[in-house]
């Protein structure tokens, strides 16, 4: 391996180019961030023997444009991209291939870890050592002759790694990664800081602490001790070998001395959890300032499961609670002058599973634009019911959990029924959806991989407890994934300058943009959301929900 | 392995422990698997889930599992007594003596043996400072939840190492 320490020639146009980017001294938090660190090299490499590095950020530029008509090879493309731009201009592009989630759209499913070393170790049989790595990191001194081969091995193998993808790549999943998961990836870089009510947030944070110790200190034993509650109860004529949830409100709700203690200890865990999960550290650490209010950039993970489904951590804003309180959402808000654009889909997994299985009635309840969960009503019960019947809302697990592969039984506990009664809705439902019957019991037979929309192949794992749940459930998750993602890319190419999205939760876009542009943006996602739907999804018509309002908790 | 070595092999000489874990297999095999069964199987034969998983993907490869010699790391259930530890490793030394192949299957052989985390050789030919066979081979217990991938690659670097060295 030859190591050339200066900028790399122009190699001719789509030469396959391998980059990597080291940062010293980066907080292991805030790596998503162009925020910390230094700039500490960059290894270039288009033929795996010989490794250009550079060491000066102001050199960035000019490799940027001596490789620009070439096809950029990156591990984890959003990390090298989101800092090089510190340096340099670099707009979305096509000639990219990222190892990292190429190998996510040949493996989702089939292999857990992607980092390069998995690769390096599975495609070409070696054993990088990730150690020195930590020198970028602890008291960092400059590169050494550690450190500069350990950055030209990463750029070497990165190349050696595609050159190996690319034996096993085929068409449609190149068709995947361009039409897809890249532009998502540009989409997702453009994203804008998320606004947040810090005090606000405080205020919750303390007020949850508080609450947890009011109950704590009227509570007659410790709270968080399973043992302690146990004893408790059995002195008091209750013997109980749990102390879970259901064990617990069954307790709760018999109207008893022994029911108000049980109230309280599930409050007490409600409030504790609720401190401990949304204090002040959920946040503070991601807080940036943008001009006199703060923002959050969460990271978002383009393939952040098998399924192709996206995930976000530092923070994780797609765990923030919302369905038992609005509260932590009400803190994030828009930005002065501004509105929060909040749209999601309308029943989006029950439309995907529609088109998957094309079950002529599903087809017709939704080309009809008429309401699933109150036409399940009509067929579980015989009820017409309204949006507004409280009937309906029960029919979201039932359609839900069978396309989760979820057991009657289980469907029952979930509502508080008979077992039989479970049995029979799942019979009545399955009597009149036919075709979707047949699909569901089809796919569930698979033990090898199952395929979204897109042609995109999730790999089962046959010795899994879960293999039939994920069989039915992988499409129609993977494709809504697909869905979404398109979407972002669909709004980025409409709004290239100033993509306003400040957050993407499963379904659901959120953006912050200039008030007198609400309406106008608010279509614009509209359309946007529906035209990927119908791309991927053409049998059937998707409705979306927008909502112009201060905060994400309004919707 | 005499067959006086076979006869001892029927209580820890340290704990007294008599419930044996006694290797199964062809003894003449040139290929050894060395397990560290998880003890909440509570079997140690073919029925584990995780050999059931090595015996049916081999199967796949129309290879019969029975014709190696497999043995568990530790000779009894596992406790936290040094003297039983090395007795069940020198057993293990005992019955790797002469074998052209070793495959360790899980975390922890490959830690005892190597003294390397899996993570890093999962799937590759590695170096042990206490086995001497001329190919030993790493492979992580099947994956009965997540990805099933890493255990096929190892196992099918196995079978290609089986083919190359015509230990089939």
């Amino acid at each position: 391996m030859e190591i050339i320490e200066s900028l790399p020639p122009s190699f001719p146009d789509n030469t396959y180019v391998a980059m990597d980017l080291e940062m010293s001294g980066m907080e292991e938090e805030l790596l998503h961030r162009p925020t910390t660190g230094k700039f500490a090299c960059l290894s270039i490499c288009a033929n795996s023997d010989k490794i250009y590095l550079i060491y000066e950020p102001t050199q960035v530029s000019e490799v940027i444009k001596r490789l620009n008509n070439c096809i950029w090879v990156m591990h984890d493309a959003k990390f090298d991209i989101t800092q090089l731009r510190r340096w340099a201009d670099i707009p979305p592009r096509r000639k990219l291939w990222d190892t990292f989630l190429m190998e996510h759209i040949l493996w989702g499913g089939y292999y857990d870890k992607f980092s390069l070393a998995d690769l390096a170790r599975r495609y070409l049989g070696i054993v990088l050592d990730k150690e020195p790595r930590k020198m970028f990191s602890d008291n960092y001194q400059g590169m050494n002759g550690e450190l500069l081969q350990y950055a030209a091995l990463d750029a070497s193998i990165t190349l050696q790694v595609q050159q190996e993808q690319k034996k096993y790549i085929k068409r449609n999943d190149m068709k995947i990664w361009h039409e897809i998961e890249r532009p998502a990836l540009f989409a997702v870089l453009a994203f804008q800081g998320f606004r947040i009510d810090v005090d606000a947030w405080k205020q919750l944070a303390d007020y949850n602490e508080k609450q947890a110790q009011i109950i704590k200190d009227r509570l007659p034993m410790n709270p968080s001790s399973p043992k302690e509650i146990m004893q408790y109860f059995k002195k008091h004529g209750k013997n109980i070998s749990k102390t879970n949830e259901d064990v617990l409100l069954k307790i709760a709700n018999t109207n008893s001395d022994l029911g108000k203690i049980a109230h309280d200890i599930l409050e007490y865990r409600k409030y504790s959890k609720r401190a401990s999960t949304y204090g002040m550290k959920f946040i503070e650490i991601y807080l940036e300032k943008e001009d006199n209010y703060y923002v959050i950039h969460p990271d978002y993970n383009i393939i952040g499961a098998e399924t192709g489904r996206m995930s976000s951590s530092r923070p994780n804003i797609q765990n923030i609670i919302a369905h038992d309180t609005a509260e932590y959402r009400k803190c994030f808000i828009a930005k002065p002058n501004h509105k929060l654009i909040i749209a999601d889909y309308s029943a989006q997994e029950p439309r995907v599973a529609a088109h998957l299985s094309q079950d002529p009635k599903l087809l017709k309840i939704f080309r009809e634009h008429r309401d699933i969960y109150c036409e399940l009503a009509k067929v579980v019960y015989g009820k017409e019911i309204t949006k507004k019947d409280p009937l309906r809302n029960k029919m979201k697990p039932i359609f839900l959990g069978l396309t989760y592969g979820l057991s009657s039984r289980h469907l029952a506990e979930n509502m508080g029924i008979e077992p039989e009664e479970g049995k029979a809705i799942y019979k009545k439902v399955f009597d009149h959806f036919k075709v979707f019957a047949e699909y569901m019991e089809n796919i569930k037979k698979r033990k090898d991989y199952v395929r979204t929309v897109s042609g995109r192949r999730i790999w089962l794992n046959p010795y899994s407890s879960r293999v039939e749940r994920n069989a039915l459930n992988s499409p129609i998750q993977g494709t809504s994934a697909e869905i979404i993602k398109l979407a972002l890319s669909i709004l980025h190419k409409k709004l290239p300058e100033g993509y306003p999205v400040v957050a993407v939760i499963h379904d659901e876009i959120v953006m912050d943009v200039p008030e007198r542009l609400a309406d106008l943006m608010s279509k614009k996602v509209t359309d946007s959301m529906k035209e990927a739907a119908e791309i991927l999804c053409p049998s059937v018509p998707f409705d979306v929900d927008a909502k112009i309002c201060d905060s994400w908790g309004e919707k | 392995m005499s067959w006086e070595d076979e006869v001892e092999i029927f209580k820890c000489p340290y704990c007294g422990e008599r419930k044996i874990i006694t290797p199964i297999g062809i003894t003449t095999s040139p290929v050894l698997i060395i397990y560290n069964l998880d003890e909440k199987y509570k079997t140690f034969d073919y029925s584990n889930p995780y050999l059931s998983v090595l015996k049916s993907e081999l199967s796949y490869h129309r290879i019969d599992i029975r014709q190696f010699r497999i043995v568990n790391m530790w000779y009894h259930a596992p406790n936290k007594r040094k003297d039983c530890f090395d007795w069940s490793i020198q057993n293990v030394v005992k019955e790797a003596k002469n074998k052209e192949l070793i495959l360790l299957l899980g975390a922890e052989c490959v830690r005892t043996f190597t003294n390397t985390n899996i993570g890093k050789v999962s799937g590759l030919p590695v170096k042990s400072f206490i086995l001497s066979a001329p190919i030993i081979l790493t492979c992580p217990k099947p994956n009965l939840e997540g990805g099933i991938g890493e255990f096929r690659f190892a196992i099918s670097n196995f079978i290609q190492k089986l083919e190359e060295n015509n230990l089939l």
